[in-house]
């Protein structure tokens, strides 16, 4: 108890350097913070940063509907990390969040790369005619698709459960340019 | 010295920035030009509550010549796909504005390319909110692929189709 109170003193004594208050005044500086001309600096900085930083780079997103479980449960919350794909190219397996609306994101799996085709035979997903390994699919399903091939600029995005009927389930292939980031975790 | 040359430094990377940002902002490049351009149609074809018959005639009037003639409409396999002359375009425009007390169109997501000396294309995502005569709310999002020529120095829309975003 006692190092912690040190603890908080060092801290407090810390935000007011040299300034000689006590260790109640600085706490209650802290607490309750005088409008003075630093005190709207540091606001508006906060402001200004959260505001660039949840915008541009962190976008809180709130997950609902089951098409990526079990790898991501049907209700939670996650951050949509905007640099993700800045400096390097999506690839197969990725985890991606896809801009569909202004205020709706999609969280799927991209499965195909430009130039291949993607064909569904008895719920087993094939790339180029030869099956994919889906360690991540833990529902059988009996989705059959004719083979697509994913036009130049483009990548093939589907959700993990395929519990549902393939009309039901929304995925296919999307412009590079949908491609919004990816889930923080 | 050293401050001098510090604040120098300083005031050169803040000019550096602002002649980029004023370039990015609202430098006449063609790309600007066309984006201007899609944002005044988004505009033009808004309607506030309370439009008296002359302006929404004089708003119809000028979203038509947003538009060359005939222009391409695909919307898949819809009945409103097909050719559409300028004062079709400008008639269906009086048509949904005297359907809705108000209607707004937003632009999202803009992306404009040069396809060619006088070519572009524009993707973008459409947004509309209205509220009928009836008092309904309409809220609708499209995808919209736009095919833009020059024609005199002014860039009209060719062709509008509608994409789908994800595509089985």
């Amino acid at each position: 108890m006692e190092s912690f109170k040190k603890l908080l003193i060092t801290y407090f004594r810390c935000w007011t350097p040299h300034s000689g208050k006590s260790f109640s005044d600085s706490a209650r500086d802290f607490c309750v913070p005088s409008f003075n001309g630093a005190f709207l600096v540091r606001l508006i900085t906060i402001i200004i940063v959260g505001f660039l930083v949840f915008n541009y780079l962190l976008r809180p997103c709130y997950i609902k509907g089951g098409s990526m479980q079990p790898t991501y449960p049907s209700l939670g919350f996650n951050f949509c990390w905007r640099g993700k794909y800045w400096f390097k190219k999506p690839k197969r397996g990725d985890i991606v969040i896809i801009k569909f609306t202004r205020n709706v994101l999609l969280l799927k799996r991209i499965v195909g790369l430009p130039g291949e085709t993607v064909e569904f035979r008895d719920g087993k997903l094939y790339i180029n005619g030869k099956p994919l390994p889906e360690p991540y699919v833990k529902n059988e399903c009996d989705w059959n698709m004719p083979p697509r091939t994913v036009k130049p600029g483009h990548y093939y995005a589907i959700g993990d459960n395929r519990s549902m009927s393939i009309n039901k389930h929304k995925f296919g292939q999307f412009r590079k340019q949908r491609l919004y980031g990816g889930p923080l975790w | 010295m050293v401050k001098l040359i510090k604040y120098l430094v300083i005031i050169a990377v803040i000019s550096v920035a602002g002649i980029f940002a004023w370039k990015y902002f609202f430098g006449k490049s063609e790309i600007n030009v066309l984006k201007n351009r899609i944002y005044s149609l988004a505009s033009e074809a808004s309607k506030k509550p309370g439009e008296s018959l002359p302006s929404a005639i004089m708003h119809a009037k000028t979203v038509e010549k947003f538009f060359t003639d005939p222009c391409q409409v695909d919307v898949g396999t819809h009945m409103f796909s097909g050719q559409y002359s300028q004062v079709q375009i400008g008639a269906n425009s009086i048509r949904y504005r005297y359907m809705f007390q108000k209607v707004t169109f937003t632009v999202h997501d803009l992306e404009v390319t040069l396809t060619g000396n006088d070519t572009a294309k524009a993707f973008l995502t459409a947004e509309l909110n209205g509220l009928t005569k009836s008092g309904q709310s309409v809220s609708a999002f499209r995808e919209l692929e736009c095919t833009l020529v020059n024609r005199d120095g002014k860039w009209l829309v060719s062709k509008v189709a509608i994409n789908k975003i994800i595509e089985k």
